[in-house]
């Protein structure tokens, strides 16, 4: 089986912050770190892996290349800068890369880029396509045009749908420290690395991530890892947290991996009692012996519980536009494996304004005798739907039969407030 | 008093790329780089629209053809869009200046403060004194989305900024009466004062093409339509002499003068119009080009009227009858009220952007579906197709009543209708 192992290739994606390339104070490019991630990419590629680069930069790269100290706080300005530094940065990955023969290809992504099905499988498309030609993507927000409403809000979000989109196997966030710890060991001594963390859906017990990690150059902080990490984790993704300035480091512990059972992450899932401290001696030791070096490594849902493409689309690229109250017997059925829709039936309340097949939030609530809404019944989100109705329209046809749908609007779209295909739970 | 300009120049894959060879033409990427940095020096301000993504990929591959499935060419694109890029800058850098790179699909012009915020940002870098590089994002588009060809997306580019010029960039230098590789009697339009009007005598269905570009000389007519109505000139002249620019920026400064009469004339007075700017343009040592003049500023497009014109994607239609559509033209901002509609064609949600049609309503109210059906502009509805079909040909006060609510009055403001200029 080792040997077997040995052999496997992954879909590997490299999230790098701002500091990673850029130096904090002076603005200067890091280039020693970029050529050790280019190496190590390159050495990734040799192995049989498949690797993206999803890299921020854009904005501190555009500060230094116009002198200027600070980021301006008018978006034009911001944005402008982002323009100038992209091209630049996308030029630097280029020629590093070219000392090795390597081709790169840039995808700049807003969220609009992905609203549609069609747009999401397409940019799904367009990646795989540059993966099997052997072309390293780097990916990164067209900051240029973002404006606040169709923001991902941090490239660790941004690479953790990245991830989703292409079914990667691995998500590296690099960050300024080797790994997750208890607390900020900059403050407390005391702090204990985290090392591997089976089930994060079930918390961090023991863990401040308050204090998390952050720099003038990167918005992005810890607590924005642990968000992405339960992105990709939840799509299926292993994700792991290690030193930026290290990123050869990244080949070892791929090495690592493939020296793994393929079991093995499964049988720390499934003996996982909550019990976080006691693991990460064990793993700690593990990790010695082997001269592993320090990393988090968030372990992925196994296929049974992950979300599927259309279900993390509905879920995470989305933009969420309002709510459908149901109750809790309607929940009950659309969780069940028969694969029900949601009926007009189960609805009790419609929430915010938005159009047919837009997303919103799927919350459970309380139905009073009269049919409207408990006000004093604690409203839980519990998934999302695309509906095949207006808020208007439903909000004439909630609590209706379906046959009673033509008879209240004049036209019967379909009997269902939305179909199965168009319902995703995050998995339970 | 020498004026500044904000020029926009469009670049064709064929001045980027040898037809044949795929390898980059860097001697005309560095006259195009000297080129701009001269127009900056004597004050303009510059932004290079610039496809040929696809093609520096295509070279960076080694892949021959361009292929036929979608996402391999848009994962080429996504290739040669960022190689191109460190092209420009490393080549602009030589003298000292900065290139940013914008990318754009249509989705990111939909909305009206998307629309705003690119204006915005491109501005931004030009008062940084920063040379903006467009390009459509390609990596991105699917058809529905795409602007069709980076003509239109230079003309659409012009308007955002509004724009003094539009220098479209192509394999001839300058349009013909015919094609002049054809048919020798082919002779040059130097000058057209109002292109709505068409271009009498002149044929140009078999326009000019390259296998690297899939522009020809109807994208670029169609362009400089969308460019003048939008109050900017459109020049047409060669790629392969892109230090023209200045000289032509420098004729029309100086020593154009507009012609007296309004208008193309017959065949004949618009043919007479090409000999004496010829004559001008021999007189003055100008190179040859195709001058388009913009629409004065009586009949060009206000920036909300350009985008919902054509920074957006028409849903449907709605029919008024004639006596409505002459309110809506006339001087007191009329705006459009349900009793004008007639009929509602295909699906659109409220403030999607749908076609304005003149029809003419038969006795009982209905269309007369025999008599022909004009487009005059476009709206953005305050009303879903299905709630017009509701409410059509009813006084306003009857909305609430048919519908259960209100949004608004009208169908449509008067800040969300827009015609083509008028004459």
């Amino acid at each position: 089986m080792k040997d077997a192992n040995e052999s496997k290739s992954y879909t590997i994606v490299i999230k790098l912050g701002s500091s990673s390339l850029v130096d904090e104070k002076t603005k200067e490019p890091k280039l020693a770190i970029m050529s050790l991630i280019v190496e190590t990419v390159v050495k990734l590629r040799r192995m049989g892996h498949k690797v993206i680069i999803v890299s921020s930069g854009g904005i501190a790269v555009g500060l230094r290349t116009m002198r200027m100290n600070k980021r301006p706080k008018h978006l034009a300005e911001v944005q402008a800068i982002a323009a100038i530094g992209q091209g630049r940065l996308i030029g630097r990955w280029d020629l590093l890369f070219s000392q090795f023969d390597q081709r790169i290809a840039q995808i700049l992504l807003t969220r609009n880029d992905i609203l549609d099905w069609t747009q999401y499988k397409n940019a799904q498309n367009t990646i795989n396509e540059l993966l099997n030609m052997g072309v390293i993507p780097i990916v990164n927000e067209n900051d240029t045009l973002s404006v606040r409403e169709i923001k991902f809000g941090d490239n660790d979000t941004l690479s953790a749908i990245t991830s989703a989109l292409i079914h990667a196997d691995y998500l590296f966030l690099l960050t300024d420290v080797d790994c997750l710890y208890t607390d900020n060991p900059r403050t407390n001594p005391d702090a204990m690395p985290i090392l591997v963390v089976p089930d994060l859906s079930k918390g961090l017990p023991g863990v401040n991530t308050a204090g998390g990690s952050g720099s003038d150059v990167g918005t992005g902080g810890m607590e924005t890892k642990l968000v992405a990490a339960d992105l990709a984790t939840n799509a299926g993704v292993h994700t792991l947290i290690m030193k930026s300035d290290t990123p050869a480091n990244i080949g070892r512990i791929v090495e690592y991996m493939q020296t793994l059972e393929l079991d093995d992450e499964n049988k720390v899932k499934q003996a996982y009692n909550g019990d976080l401290t006691d693991l990460q001696k064990r793993e700690f030791e593990k990790l010695k012996a082997l001269n592993v070096p320090l990393h988090t490594k968030f372990i992925a849902n196994d296929n049974k519980h992950h979300l599927k493409n259309r279900e993390f689309w509905i879920l995470h690229g989305l933009v969420s536009k309002g709510a459908v109250v149901i109750d809790q017997g309607a929940y009950a059925a659309l969780t069940r494996k028969n694969k029900a829709g949601l009926l007009p039936a189960g609805v009790i309340d419609v929430q915010g304004t938005f159009h047919e097949l837009e997303c919103v939030d799927i919350k459970v609530g309380k139905k009073l005798p009269d049919g409207t809404l408990d006000p004093d019944f604690p409203l839980q989100t519990v998934g999302k739907a695309r509906c095949n109705y207006t808020s208007s329209e439903l909000t004439k046809i909630k609590g209706l039969h379906s046959d009673q749908i033509e008879e209240e609007l004049g036209y019967n779209d379909s009997e269902y407030v939305a179909h199965r295909e168009n319902l995703a739970f995050p998995p339970r | 008093m020498t004026k500044a300009y904000t020029i926009v120049i469009k670049l064709g894959s064929s001045s980027l790329v040898d037809e044949s060879t795929k390898e980059p033409k860097l001697s005309i990427m560095t006259l195009i780089v000297e080129t701009v940095t001269n127009l900056k020096r004597m004050g303009h301000k510059v932004i290079i629209v610039s496809s040929g993504g696809i093609a520096v990929g295509l070279d960076a591959l080694n892949i021959p053809h361009k292929p036929k499935q979608l996402s391999e060419v848009q994962a080429i694109a996504a290739v040669g869009q960022g190689r191109l890029i460190a092209r420009w800058n490393m080549l602009f850098s030589q003298y000292g200046e900065q290139t940013a790179q914008i990318l754009l699909t249509r989705n990111d012009i939909l909305r009206w403060n998307q629309y705003n915020n690119a204006r915005n940002t491109i501005n931004e870098l030009l008062a940084m004194g920063v040379i903006p590089i467009v390009n459509e994002n390609d990596t991105l588009s699917i058809s529905e989305i795409e602007f069709g060809d980076n003509d239109t997306l230079s003309a659409i580019t012009a308007a955002l900024v509004g724009a003094d010029f539009l220098f479209l960039l192509t394999d001839v230098d300058c349009l013909y009466t015919d094609n002049p590789r054809t048919n020798p009697d082919a002779r040059p339009i130097v000058l057209v004062p109002e292109l709505s009007e068409g271009l009498p005598g002149v044929n140009t269905s078999s326009g000019s093409g390259s296998e690297v570009g899939t522009g020809g000389m109807r994208t670029k007519l169609i362009a400089a339509d969308l460019a003048s109505n939008a109050g900017i000139e459109t020049i047409v002249m060669k790629s392969d002499r892109p230090e023209y620019v200045p000289k032509i920026v420098d004729y029309i400064q100086h020593h154009f003068r507009p012609p007296r009469h309004i208008g193309n004339g017959t065949q004949q007075q618009f043919l007479d119009l090409q000999d004496t700017e010829l004559e001008q343009l021999r007189r003055y040592d100008v190179p040859m080009h195709t001058k388009f003049l913009a629409n004065d500023n009586k009949h060009k497009l206000k920036n909300r009227e350009f985008w919902i014109l054509h920074g957006l994607i028409t849903k449907g239609a709605i029919i008024i009858d004639e006596n409505s559509y002459d309110k809506l033209l006339s001087k007191d901002m009329a705006s459009l009220t349900p009793n004008a509609v007639i009929e509602v064609r295909d699906n659109f949600h409220e403030l999607e952007c749908v076609d304005l049609k003149i029809g003419q309503r038969l006795p009982n109210g209905e269309l007369d579906i025999s008599k022909p059906i004009q487009s005059v502009g476009c709206v953005r509805s305050n009303y879903t197709s299905l709630e017009l079909a509701k409410i059509k040909g009813l006084p306003s006060e009857k909305i609430h009543d048919v519908l259960g609510y209100s949004v608004s009055e009208y169908v449509a403001h008067r800040e969300n209708i827009a015609f083509p200029p008028q004459f």
